[in-house]
């Protein structure tokens, strides 16, 4: 029986999917051989162009025109036709046009005019000449061969009979090796009695576990009760009057805060009388020391840059005066030279052969003098230099002299800066003093206003004390609904 | 008697060099010359001395091809006259005028070009000090003067 049944959905499956893998291998054929065929069949179609050309020969042509009336359209379909034959070409895919100027206007050929078709590359057509006018012959765009459909129905074929036998052998083999498992699968399907016991075990099983998740949720709604009692025993033990009484304790703290407030209000006048003593004795320490040092510098500082001033003065004018002396010296240089170059031309005029021998001598004397001259002024040169570096060095004794009485006025600010700065800090300590007392005032109308809001704390209590019999009696509904729960 | 000669001593850079008095006709204040243009690098320039035209010769080109630099104070101008030659040259300082007996020059030992240019040496101050021929300088043409290499006798 089970045998029967499984060859049946064999069969069917066999049948079914031998023809949507035919499909699918016809589809694949076609998309990816078929165009390498194509491309293949083009390359050989363009090897045999030349074959035609040379066939189509111009001697042929005239030979068969003087044999014959001038039908070449006909010796031409016959040499197409062959040509079609041999590479497979379906109808319409030549035409052979005729060339007028710069058209190309098609002739009738294979019973019917395609479409004009300006060939493109130079392998797709060739021209040939008849009676002095130009002919194509060419290919049409879109070529169609006739074998392609043929190869790819046979080797769709090829595929699927393939297909077929290794699903025959698959099927056959799972038949023959795997019988006894197919048997038991049989057996159960045959007996109805045994499968209602496999549903019956099942069914079972399921129950327990859904039973076993309830006795769960069971014990933890159990413990959430205890909880709920637990809580229900505090708010029993919670007591009105014990609330009260802490009430009044804190009153009494109030009442002693109170007391306090007012101690504060008293010292407060006390650091009053405290920080006027101290200002004027701060001030009485401050003014002493910073009168007696301002006099000091003023008058030290005065001694001190009168004398600089004076100083400063004296080299001032000093310097123009050793400018004259040396533009002074400097033309009794140009003097001596001037007598030394006068010497040697007078040398040279008493050495010349119309020249007084005696004259040299007095040229000589002058020469002698005109250097004495020259070394005296260098003398005089040197001593101005030295006068005028010892000048120099003098103002900057007394430069630095200034720098030292700077230096000391900067101290002398300093120490004043200190006793300001005690000052200041006389003014934080104040202010620090003024800030305790906001501070103080403070706190004094805080106790005031928590004096007035006495009353409606009590108010308040009292509201409390109604919201917790009220949560007596809730906890008391609560308890009933334990009971009845349980 | 023992014949003398007087000789002009001049700077020229660090070197000192010395001149035959008895060639040389005047000495000058520098003053600023005229340039002339295209002229070779010996010639300084052009110098008009009361009405008479001068041509000035750089001396420190031509003996050490190095320009002088002319200060007011210092340099001055030596003018020379040979035949119908007049010259002069521009000097960068003037030292002194020494009297020599003229046995003391002594003739220069090294064999070179331009040697004809000097009268010889003398021994002054414990430096030996080459004294120029002007006579036989004027004579050489200005365009071989660039050429001849007069370092090698004073160094």
């Amino acid at each position: 029986m089970l045998e029967k049944k499984f060859i049946k959905i064999a069969r069917n499956f066999l049948i079914i999917s031998t023809i949507l893998f035919f499909i699918a291998a016809l589809l694949s054929n076609y998309l990816f051989i078929g165009k390498r065929i194509q491309d293949t069949k083009i390359k050989n179609l363009k090897n045999n162009i030349s074959w035609i050309s040379k066939s189509i020969s111009p001697q042929m042509l005239t030979l068969t025109l003087n044999g014959e009336a001038p039908e070449y359209h006909k010796i031409i379909n016959t040499l197409i036709k062959k040509f079609i034959k041999e590479n497979e070409l379906s109808k319409n895919s030549l035409f052979i046009a005729k060339v007028k100027g710069d058209k190309i206007i098609p002739i009738l050929l294979q019973d019917k005019i395609i479409s004009e078709y300006p060939p493109q590359e130079r392998n797709d057509f060739f021209i040939f000449r008849i009676n002095n006018t130009n002919y194509y012959f060419a290919l049409q765009k879109n070529l169609k061969f006739k074998g392609i459909f043929k190869t790819v129905v046979s080797r769709s074929l090829y595929m699927t009979i393939f297909f077929i036998v290794t699903v025959v052998i698959g099927f056959s083999g799972l038949y023959i090796f795997e019988r006894k498992w197919l048997r038991d699968l049989s057996k159960l399907i045959g007996d109805p009695q045994k499968s209602k016991d496999i549903y019956t075990k099942a069914k079972d099983e399921f129950l327990k576990k859904l039973s076993h998740t309830f006795l769960l949720k069971e014990r933890e709604i159990t413990k959430l009760k205890g909880e709920l009692l637990f809580i229900k025993e505090g708010m029993e033990k919670f007591k009105l009057e014990e609330f009260n009484e802490k009430l009044s304790e804190v009153k009494k703290l109030f009442e002693k805060l109170k007391i306090k407030n007012d101690e504060v209000i008293f010292y407060e006048d006390k650091i009053r009388s405290l920080e006027e003593n101290s200002l004027s004795a701060l001030e009485t320490m401050c003014e002493l020391p910073h009168e007696k040092i301002n006099t000091l510098q003023d008058s030290v500082l005065s001694k001190f840059s009168d004398l600089i001033h004076s100083l400063e003065e004296d080299s001032k004018e000093m310097a123009p005066l050793t400018k004259e002396v040396s533009k002074i010296i400097d033309t009794i240089e140009e003097i001596a030279n001037e007598i030394n170059l006068l010497s040697i031309n007078a040398t040279i005029e008493a050495t010349s052969e119309e020249g007084n021998q005696r004259f040299s001598v007095v040229a000589s004397e002058i020469r002698r003098l005109s250097s004495d001259t020259k070394k005296a002024t260098e003398q005089i040169k040197e001593i101005i230099e030295k006068i005028k570096k010892s000048l120099f060095d003098f103002v900057n004794f007394y430069n630095n002299v200034k720098a030292l009485c700077s230096e000391g006025k900067n101290i002398i600010d300093e120490v004043k800066e200190i006793l300001y700065r005690d000052i200041s800090d006389r003014n934080n300590i104040l202010s620090g003093i003024k800030e305790a007392k906001l501070i103080i005032e403070k706190i004094i109308k805080l106790s005031q206003g928590i004096k007035k809001d006495e009353q409606t704390i009590f108010s308040k209590i009292q509201e409390v004390s109604i919201t917790v019999g009220e949560l007596e009696l809730s906890v008391k509904k609560l308890k009933e609904l334990s009971k009845k729960d349980v | 008697m023992v014949k003398n000669t007087n000789i002009l001593l001049l700077k020229i850079g660090s070197k000192k060099i010395g001149l035959d008095l008895s060639e040389v006709k005047e000495v000058v204040k520098y003053q600023k010359l005229t340039p002339i243009p295209k002229a070779s690098k010996t010639i300084a320039g052009i110098l008009n001395l009361r009405g008479e035209i001068f041509s000035i010769f750089d001396l420190k080109y031509i003996l050490t091809k190095e320009k002088t630099i002319p200060s007011e104070k210092e340099s001055k101008f030596v003018i020379t006259k040979y035949q119908e030659l007049k010259a002069g040259y521009l000097i960068e300082t003037l030292v002194d005028i020494l009297e020599i007996p003229s046995s003391e020059i002594k003739k220069i030992k090294k064999q070179a070009k331009g040697k004809e240019c000097f009268l010889g040496e003398i021994y002054y101050m414990k430096e030996i000090i080459p004294v120029l021929n002007i006579k036989n300088l004027l004579k050489i043409e200005v365009e071989e003067l660039e050429k001849i290499d007069f370092l090698k006798f004073i160094e």
